[in-house]
């Protein structure tokens, strides 16, 4: 899966969360661009995240992200570091 | 529990649903727990509004009167104390001074508890606290008073002692429903450490229903009957195929699992639950294994209403509520069938019906998770409920089996006690008189002490009748009074029409007073005390009873009784009666009397019943 791929996948868990089909993540997104996006959500959105890709983030991890493209950058190192996900 | 499916319900429109003012008070953080509260509260059809106490501000929100939890002005007040905080403590405190540390815990919570119920009038849910081990002690920690594990114990049991001894507290036993789900799963240490809430999301939402099925049930949202199938839900098999003998019920195997479904059903009709059956079988088929199968727990005893047939099941369910006079929203059903139970959820969407596993072994598990059976507090009342449901229950269906009314009075087994007015008896009498409209044949109202001098008249003959039948019993149910010729007018208070100051003659009595309570007539309780009070006054020597029957609003359902009972028109010729307005007079000769057949049978002395 590529960075774009992950990025989309992404969108799709945002809009499913928030029910919202006009939100559009891009690499640059950040919290302040997507309503909604605040501490209490975020790492709501973090968990819907690991359940899709399989994943799961160190809890230090989950305060750090909050570029998308970050978040890109770790699921991708993750994914790689599981072999279920090759 | 579809935690994801549910959170979304906070974008629903929660219009229409009344207004509940939820205050949420915790040493955590209350985000997650608030929303989980407000989703909740969606599925019981009520629109929380949440006050969100700041983080860890327990303890200062209950003890300032001008705090934001009093200024919000809760309709409940939700406490959600978190279990790190007490550990925190608990590390704190140098084990020598551990001694009463539970104690010290608990009371903390109760004075808060105490505090928010007294300044802001309201009811308190209180979540108790997951009893989680730090493993210093290993399994020792389960028998040292002061491992961190017996402490959380001993302050969960403390709370729960507290708040038996006071109405307004209710406790919210996460701890157990944690264990059921696993501690491991309740708790997130990422949540804990990042946002300071410490359980999980799929937790939260099974913890705050709790919450809100507290909350629902203070409000009336209770359910107070389970009605259930029979084939394939109490039993295995259809016992209208394969016999009473070859359903599968017994010792082991899955049979074992219907016998343990029944024995839970049987303490929630202990409890005060109205169990009922609905079935599509035939009536004798579906009673046979209660009263022959050797591995039943549950008996026709248990069963308020019975309705085997091949009506509709919502049909059914509603007969069902109207026998028991409840509501459908307060039934429960449930049916291994899937269409039956998406025909009773499309024709009455607010009966209850759990979506049972197809494996029969893990249906009771799943009701027992279920919680449906919510309730805020337990009295007398409710073991009397069940009795009472069941009698209204049983005469119902009794009446909708029978093949006709005579089956239908003989199968109510009645007995009737008659006796003279007596002491025990006297206090219930008068109430007759002043409170019986329908069944009254003169309505004369008459204190206690006119009841007494009636009694004691030699001259009178006065008499009470009782009833008890197969479900239950009633208590005194009728009165008659019958005055002699001697009997003085002056006795009587007050003292009705002119009649009853006339002269009858020496061999007549006069009925002065004949009333029955509507809860027992068109069932031959009048015949069978008729003929009573005709075989007392023949006994007595007398030749004729003389009756008046005086209209009101109300006592139209007594204008036949007389000419029924073989009473003649009387008084033609006499001025003195037919002057008395719309009155009627009538008279029986004793002799021409035939008894009338009943279904009771007489018993002595129960009279001294006096059931209001």
């Amino acid at each position: 899966m590529n960075r774009d791929e992950i990025i989309e996948k992404l969108q799709s868990i945002f809009r499913e969360f928030f029910g919202d089909d006009s939100i559009t993540l891009t690499e640059n997104t950040t919290a302040d661009e997507v309503e909604g996006w605040d501490s209490v959500s975020h790492i709501q959105l973090v968990f819907e995240a690991e359940e899709s890709f399989g994943i799961q983030f160190a809890a230090d991890d989950i305060s750090q992200l909050t570029l998308i493209g970050k978040w890109a950058d770790s699921i991708s190192e993750m994914m790689a570091g599981n072999p279920n996900n090759k | 529990m579809d935690y994801r499916k549910l959170r979304k319900n906070i974008k629903k429109d929660y219009s229409g649903f009344p207004k509940v003012r939820v205050a949420l008070l915790s040493d955590q953080s209350p985000q997650y727990p608030a929303q989980s509260i407000r989703a909740m509260a969606y599925e019981y059809r009520i629109d929380a509004e949440i006050y969100e106490a700041p983080f860890d501000s327990m303890e200062a929100e209950a003890l300032d009167p001008a705090s934001g939890l009093y200024a919000f002005a809760p309709d409940i007040t939700v406490l959600l104390p978190a279990a790190e905080k007490i550990r925190a403590r608990y590390y704190e405190t140098p084990p020598d001074e551990r001694e009463g540390f539970a104690g010290r815990e608990a009371s903390r919570l109760l004075s808060i508890a105490d505090r928010v119920t007294s300044a802001s009038g309201t009811n308190v849910a209180m979540c108790n606290i997951l009893e989680t081990d730090d493993g210093i002690y290993g399994s020792y920690a389960a028998s040292y008073s002061l491992s961190l594990l017996s402490v959380l114990r001993s302050a969960n049991r403390l709370l729960a002692d507290g708040a038996a001894s006071r109405p307004a507290l209710g406790i919210i036993d996460i701890a157990s429903l944690a264990a059921e789900f696993g501690i491991s799963n309740a708790r997130d240490e990422r949540m804990y450490y990042l946002s300071g809430c410490a359980f999980s999301q799929e937790f939260l939402f099974l913890a705050m229903d709790r919450a809100v099925s507290y909350i629902s049930a203070l409000r009336g949202g209770v359910k107070k009957c389970l009605v259930t199938d029979l084939d394939n839900t109490l039993w295995g098999g259809a016992v209208g195929d394969v016999g009473t003998a070859n359903i599968r019920l017994g010792e082991s195997g899955i049979g074992k699992a219907y016998a343990d479904l029944q024995a839970w059903i049987r303490e929630l009709s202990r409890r005060g639950i109205a169990v009922c059956v609905c079935s599509k079988n035939d009536e004798r088929a579906a009673k046979e294994p209660f009263s022959a199968h050797p591995a039943m727990k549950l008996g026709l005893d248990d069963i308020a209403v019975f309705k085997a047939n091949w009506h509709d099941k919502a049909k059914n369910i509603r007969e069902i509520a109207d026998a028991l006079n409840i509501g459908t929203d307060s039934m429960v059903f449930i049916d291994d069938n899937p269409a039956e139970r998406g025909s009773v959820r499309a024709q009455l969407p607010e009966v209850a019906v759990p979506e049972l596993p197809a494996d029969a072994a893990q249906v009771l598990p799943f009701l027992q998770s279920q919680n449906f059976f919510e309730t805020v507090s337990l009295s007398g009342e409710d073991a009397r409920r069940t009795e009472m449901y069941r009698d209204a229950g049983r005469r119902e269906s009794a009446k909708d089996s029978a093949a006709s009314l005579e089956d239908y009075l003989r199968g109510l087994d009645m007995r009737c006690a008659i006796e003279p007015f007596g002491e025990y008896s006297i206090p219930r009498v008068a109430q007759l008189t002043q409170r019986t409209n329908q069944f009254n044949l003169r309505t004369v109202r008459y204190s206690e002490s006119d009841i007494k001098a009636f009694a004691e008249d030699a001259s009178c003959v006065t008499m009470s009748v009782s009833l008890k039948d197969a479900y239950g019993g009633y208590g005194i149910i009728g009165a008659a009074i019958l005055r002699g010729n001697n009997a003085p007018a002056a006795c009587i208070g007050s003292g009705g029409s002119g009649a009853s100051g006339r002269s009858y003659g020496s061999r007549a009595l006069f009925l002065d007073t004949w009333l029955m309570s509507c809860r027992a007539v068109k069932r031959g309780v009048e015949e069978f005390f008729f003929n009573h009070m005709v075989t007392t006054a023949k006994a007595l020597g007398y030749e004729r009873i003389v009756a008046e029957y005086i209209p009101t609003a109300k006592n139209a359902p007594s204008k036949d009784i007389l000419p029924n009972m073989g009473f003649e028109p009387a008084g033609e010729g006499d001025s003195k009666m037919s002057s008395e307005g719309d009155a009627t007079q009538w008279e029986l000769l004793l002799d021409s009397y035939m008894p009338k057949p009943t279904f009771i049978k007489e018993e002595a002395a129960l009279g001294c019943e006096t059931k209001g």
